[in-house]
């Protein structure tokens, strides 16, 4: 009985949210602001070589997060930007950090370089998501 | 009664348990400090280190192993029975005797690794493994070079500033004999693998060599035992 009277404004609110042109700027959006934001803490902290030094792995570490962090940025914000609720974003978030524990695993990383890492996709997610849910309240989707 | 059999065979295994710490190479009864079985081991390791080495270790592995017991004190100078290997029982291990380490730079936010090991004549064999690419992006996965060099005088041992010890691995002399070869021969041939910061990289080749060490000592102890057996 519960579940027929719910009905409707399930429906209601399922539609019309997740739009291509939606998902696209806020993918486009996500990227964006996670790639800026980690760029800017990145540069704050360390620097790329001058010289070509295959020792020096900071240029790969600072490549990988910028793909990694622009993609997974670009998800979350294209989900933010179409979200009935914050709480939308808690698994597109999970499956980001989840991801880059991953690969930090895959790269065989120590637990302090793989904590900077996952400190660096931190920054990279709060902002696309904030960026997203911003956007989001500026330009709300319509119901319907 | 028949049910209450096998609980009391549980209990009495728990009880034991309790007692008797598995160590690697057997159960360690930390009540009267030995072990209750023979360390497979046995003297080999010992001998090795001794002929390889010229001087005694540091260390537990010092230490004349007979049989079930050490005969003399260990002789960790300033009393730290932890200090060979490096204060971190947990990250290293020494059951062998002799050497294989994975050095890393000591700064970077992903730091290079090399693997080091003994030759035995008081130089060192070292190898790595680096991207060829000069352009960041391209050296997420790009030709690899493996680089050798039989002879160095890089001492792990007696270490400079800007560098630490990730790892350090002890094993016989011929598994690191072995190790190295296999470096060698891999830096020689024209294939080499191909660098992935993801997927194959320096940390990994480093690390991929000590643990070629690793079973290389454990299938020569295996051996071992199976000829004591047969003999």
């Amino acid at each position: 009985m519960g579940l027929t009277r719910h009905q409707p404004t399930i429906h209601l609110m399922g539609t019309n949210r997740a739009s291509l042109l939606r998902s696209v700027l806020g993918f486009l959006t996500g990227a964006f602001l996670a790639d800026c934001a980690i760029a800017a803490i990145f540069f704050s902290f360390y620097s790329l070589p001058a010289t070509d030094d295959p020792r020096n792995h900071t240029g790969e570490a600072f490549a990988l997060l910028m793909l990694v962090m622009g993609v997974a940025g670009g998800f979350i914000g294209s989900r933010g930007l179409s979200a009935d609720f914050m709480s939308d974003l808690l698994w597109p978030v999970g499956l980001v950090y989840g991801i880059v524990i991953f690969l930090c695993m895959l790269s065989s990383l120590s637990f302090g370089e793989a904590a900077i890492m996952v400190g660096f996709a931190s920054v990279g997610v709060a902002a696309s998501a904030t960026g997203a849910l911003l956007l989001r309240k500026k330009f709300p989707p319509q119901a319907g | 009664m028949r049910a209450t059999l096998p609980k009391t065979i549980g209990a009495v295994a728990v009880l034991f348990s309790l007692l008797a710490v598995q160590s690697v190479f057997g159960y360690y009864n930390p009540a009267t400090g030995s072990w209750l079985s023979r360390d497979p081991v046995g003297e080999p390791g010992f001998q090795l280190g001794q002929r390889t080495m010229g001087t005694p270790r540091v260390g537990p592995v010092a230490a004349l192993h007979q049989p079930n017991r050490w005969i003399n004190r260990d002789s960790a100078p300033d009393g730290n029975l932890y200090q060979f290997i490096y204060n971190s029982p947990v990250m290293f291990v020494d059951p062998f005797g002799l050497d294989i380490w994975v050095v890393a730079d000591a700064d970077g936010l992903i730091r290079h690794r090399w693997a080091v090991g003994n030759n035995a004549d008081g130089t060192y064999w070292s190898s790595d493994f680096m991207p060829t690419a000069n352009n960041m992006f391209r050296r997420l996965n790009c030709r690899g070079q493996i680089n050798f060099a039989p002879n160095g005088s890089f001492n792990p041992t007696n270490l400079t500033f800007g560098y630490v010890i990730e790892r350090h691995t002890i094993v016989s002399q011929s598994a690191t004999d072995a190790a190295r070869d296999y470096a060698k021969k891999r830096a020689a041939q024209a294939d080499q693998p191909r660098y992935d910061a993801c997927g194959n990289n320096c940390i990994d080749w480093a690390n991929g060599l000590a643990w070629f060490a690793i079973g290389r000592q454990i299938r020569e102890n295996l051996d071992e035992i199976k000829n004591e057996k047969q003999h």
